[in-house]
């Protein structure tokens, strides 16, 4: 169990800003769902976390020790990302990939450990690929592809886990799923869950906090009624909403109001 | 058993069988029940002398060289391969052949004659050679803020390329010691002799071991950079070990027995064919497929044209085409690439 | 440590045991090497030191000392030049193994082939089961034959007549390790008074008449034979100046612009096995038809086997030179 923090963290590509004085605290138990506008810095944050990007300034710490006095192994122990991209690679089977899971915690030249097998078979369990997992990675098809590279960041058993748009791809079913397995693995086990979204009503139904991201700054961060406020979603996103609260969950729904469809409901109320 | 295992064995034994079938074979014929009576009863076999100073000082060296050259060339262009994320890399892509003619052609220019533990200059040479081009090759290629497995690939061509230039010149300015340097490059495994076996039978299995350890981070190195990055992977200590191992297995082929080119590129093809992308099973089936290629072409080489031998290069060329091909072509292989 | 300990039993025990027959097997080799090696190194004393006075001693082409405690009577020879060499010291009965190259005399025929003329195409596997005890090679392009055959304490002896002085030391070195002096020096007194008679015909011609030679070794690319070559040397013995005095190697690469600006009046190409010299190809060369040579038709083909090698019948190419080159004074040789 760890906790996360980072401390007025700045980053820019050459002479572009890209964000600054990010500080942000993560308990143990916690998902955070990173949202803002396309290049707002969502992504650039997160792999700033994972250490794949070097912040311009700033400071990240892990358990109060900084993120860069770990070596590349022992960041990989506690921390596992799922990146948004990712090369097909060559043709191993879907227990493999999620088996290279398992490399920063296994020795040289050793075999998988029954232990490093039940953690596999588990996060395939999780992420329900076990039945999939002798196929070729070629023959599997898109969605089936995020669930496993989501497998293999739960097969590394880390504590903090970043994912990047872990939703993509998928249907409406394998969306909530995935988001519904996050969260509770993140409250089950106490993980630190740091995901970028675009879907607002997601974010609000599943994450504990949620953070803004706009003008090269983190304009809110709170439980989702502080952050899902018209006035902050019309500065992140240049877009008119109205809030109104989920029927079943209670949690704040956000529904996008286009300037031309008020018009049309407008005149509709004139005329009759 | 696990299927990948069988596999491997059932190369591992075809090896094997074709390693003693090749000591019947060569330019003088001697029939395999006297080779296994000879292996069996040594001084007490029926065998003339001239026959067992075949079978001991000449072919059995030569054997175990061409299985662990075959060995050592195609677990190396795994590792390249898997280095660069390319299925056409080959050992010599990061200047490993032409600072081997370098080394080799200092030693017959200066008239080298220092010999370690056995072992002449002439298999130092190109060894030292090898290994110091590729370590220019690793440091010029790493320099700068975009170091990249590209930048490696291009310091190899340009280094190589002038490498090789200068081998020319020197063999110019030396015209009578040429013809010696010449034969070398081509590559050959007649010179093989007791002392060459013992310093492959180290450096081999030590290059092999240390690639084979690398296995699962090869695995998860063709992932991307930033996706190995994320499991734990140090992509300079990656580099690094891997350019170590896969170089130092190089270096024992070609101080062993010159540069034999195709072994270390087709071999990782036709393993991966058989029995998949694996690393920690495609890098011992890779050097399996290997020493077959280079142990049947080089029974072949010295027998198809007796007394004179074929360069064994274009044995090895002309065999495993063939094989490769049909393997690409068959149903029940194919989309295994 | 102790992880590794702990998960022992319970790997992957196929992994496992693949890794230790691995390393059985490569134990067995290292065993297997180290035995011979200690075998080995009581070798070296095959060749023993001399129990009596009539060991033959003898520094080759290389500097290395090679010691014959017996006449040798089983040779194999890996050069034509030397082949010939040895018929013609009266040694033919006793070589047993020749290269595809040695085709004279026709006794030379013949004898067991062990290879062609070049290092790949030799097999060592085939001299031994000759079981020679001694080996002629070449001193420049054989060297690796050398160790494989020092290891197997089989004497072996580099050879490479550069120029005729060389043959007849080479001669003398051959009649001295086989008995065969007498032999030897009857081959040089023959040759040498040879070589006088021709000299002395050679003579004849002054300075200013002698003439410019090109000796083409190989067409494409144009390759010619230098100063301190043996063919060389035979050109400027027969009363030739060579266009391309100036070059330091042996044989090399010369360009087609600076023989057309030197102007040959004499082109001798000799024959080879591989392709036929055709005397028309040399005036469609690109600038060559306005060398004298050409224009007045002065090439000449010698023959190959004889001018290639530096061997008894050099002086027969000599002579093929002189009546080519200078027939006017072709009358004053032997016919």
């Amino acid at each position: 169990m760890s906790e996360l923090s980072t401390h007025q963290l700045h980053f820019s590509y050459a002479d572009r800003p890209v964000f600054e004085q990010v500080s942000m605290h993560l308990k143990p138990g916690e998902m955070l769902a990173l949202l803002g506008a396309n290049g707002a810095g969502k992504t650039t944050l997160l792999k700033t976390l994972a250490r794949q990007l070097k912040p311009t300034s700033g400071e990240i710490f892990l358990d109060a020790k900084p993120l860069t006095k770990l070596t590349r192994r022992g960041l990989a122990q506690q921390l596992a990302m799922m990146p948004q991209h990712e090369n097909r690679g060559a043709s191993l089977s879907v227990y493999d990939v999620v088996s290279l899971g398992r490399t920063p915690h296994c020795g040289w030249l050793m075999p998988l450990s029954n232990n490093d097998r039940s953690i596999i078979e588990q996060a395939l369990s999780s992420t329900g690929l076990t039945e999939l997992q002798n196929r070729s990675v070629h023959e599997i098809s898109g969605g089936e592809w995020r669930r496993m590279i989501l497998a293999r960041a739960l097969a590394q058993d880390a504590s903090v886990l970043l994912l990047d748009e872990p939703t993509s791809g998928l249907d409406l079913k394998y969306q909530h799923d995935c988001l519904e397995r996050v969260r509770n693995l993140t409250h089950d086990r106490k993980l630190i869950t740091v995901t970028t979204l675009h879907d607002l009503n997601q974010a609000a139904m599943f994450a504990d906090r949620l953070a803004l991201l706009a003008n090269r700054e983190l304009i809110a961060i709170g439980p989702p009624d502080q952050v899902l406020t018209t006035d902050l979603i019309r500065i992140a996103f240049s877009i008119e909403v109205a809030i109104m609260k989920h029927p079943m969950h209670g949690t704040p729904l956000v529904v996008p109001c286009s300037g031309a469809m008020s018009r049309t409901v407008k005149d509709q109320a004139r005329s009759t | 058993m696990k299927r990948e295992l069988l596999i491997l064995l059932v190369a591992f034994g075809l090896l094997l069988a074709l390693a003693v079938s090749s000591l019947a074979v060569g330019a003088v014929p001697i029939p395999l029940v006297d080779v296994v009576d000879w292996m069996v009863n040594q001084e007490d076999s029926g065998l003339s002398v001239a026959q067992r100073t075949i079978l001991w000082d000449l072919r059995l060296p030569r054997i175990f060289i061409a299985c662990f050259v075959g060995g050592a060339l195609a677990a190396a262009g795994v590792g390249f391969q898997g280095l660069f994320r390319n299925v056409l890399a080959d050992p010599y892509v990061i200047g490993a052949s032409s600072g081997a003619a370098l080394g080799a052609t200092l030693v017959v220019v200066v008239g080298v004659k220092l010999s370690l533990g056995g072992l002449g200059a002439s298999v130092i040479g190109p060894m030292l050679g090898s290994i110091a081009v590729v370590l220019v090759v690793f440091v010029v290629g790493s320099l700068g803020r975009h170091a990249s497995a590209l930048t490696l690939l291009l310091a190899g061509i340009a280094i190589s390329s002038m490498t090789n230039a200068i081998v020319s010149l020197l063999m110019f300015l030396n015209d009578q010691k040429a013809i010696v340097i010449l034969s070398w490059l081509m590559g050959s495994l007649a010179g093989s002799d007791w002392s060459v076996v013992w310093v492959t039978s180290v450096a081999v299995p030590l290059g092999f071991i240390l690639l084979w350890g690398l296995a699962r981070q090869m695995d998860a190195f063709l992932l991307g950079d930033a996706a190995s990055q994320s499991l734990g992977l140090s992509l300079m200590q990656f580099r690094m070990l891997m350019i170590v191992g896969a170089s130092l297995l190089t270096a024992s082929a070609v101080g062993a027995s010159g540069i034999i080119g195709f072994v270390g590129l087709i071999a990782p093809q036709i393993a991966r064919l058989l029995i998949g992308a694996k690393h920690c099973w495609l890098i011992p089936m890779s050097s399996c497929v290997g020493a077959i290629i280079l142990v049947v072409g080089d029974a072949i080489a010295r027998t198809v044209v007796a007394p004179a031998e074929l360069p064994v290069g274009i044995v090895t060329a002309m065999l495993g085409c063939p094989f490769f091909l049909s393997l690409l072509l068959s149903s029940k292989t194919a989309g295994r690439v | 440590m102790k992880r590794i300990l702990r998960n022992w039993p319970s790997t992957n025990a196929a992994n496992g045991s693949f890794s230790i027959g691995f390393f059985v097997v490569l134990s067995i080799v290292l065993l297997a090497a180290c035995e011979r090696s200690a075998v080995e190194s009581k070798a070296p004393a095959a060749n023993p030191p001399a129990a009596n006075s009539s060991e033959i001693r003898l520094v080759d082409r290389l500097d290395r000392e090679v010691r014959f405690s017996k006449i040798p009577t089983r040779i194999v020879s890996l050069s034509p030049s030397t082949t010939e060499l040895l018929f013609a010291l009266g040694l033919g009965s006793s070589v047993v193994g020749r290269t595809e190259h040695c085709n004279y005399p026709l006794e030379a025929l013949d004898i067991a082939k062990v290879g062609s003329g070049t290092l790949e195409g030799i097999s060592r596997e085939a001299i031994v089961s000759l079981q020679p005890d001694l080996v002629l090679c070449k001193w420049d392009s054989h060297q690796p034959l050398i160790e494989t055959f020092e290891k197997l304490a089989i004497p072996i002896v580099a050879f490479g007549p550069e120029n005729i002085e060389d043959m007849f030391k080479e001669a003398r070195w051959i009649g001295s390790i086989t008995g065969h002096q007498t032999q030897a020096e009857q081959l040089v007194d023959r040759m040498s008074a040879r070589l006088e008679r021709l000299k002395a015909v050679v003579s004849k011609i002054s300075v200013q008449d002698r003439k410019r030679v090109f000796y083409q070794v190989w067409d494409a690319p144009l390759m010619t034979a230098g100063p301190t070559s043996f063919i060389g040397e035979l050109l400027t013995t027969a009363g030739f100046n060579n266009v391309f005095s100036d070059i330091a190697n042996r044989y090399t690469r010369v360009s087609s612009e600076v023989l057309v600006e030197r102007d040959p009046q004499v082109i001798f190409a000799p024959t080879t096995h591989s392709t036929e010299v055709k005397l028309e190809s040399f005036a469609t060369r690109p600038g060559w038809e306005n060398v004298t040579a050409v224009r007045e038709g002065k090439i000449y083909i010698i023959n190959g086997d004889q001018v290639s090698r530096c061997g008894p019948r050099l002086l027969d190419a000599m002579e093929q030179m002189i009546r080519l080159g200078y027939p006017e004074i072709a009358a004053g040789l032997d016919p």
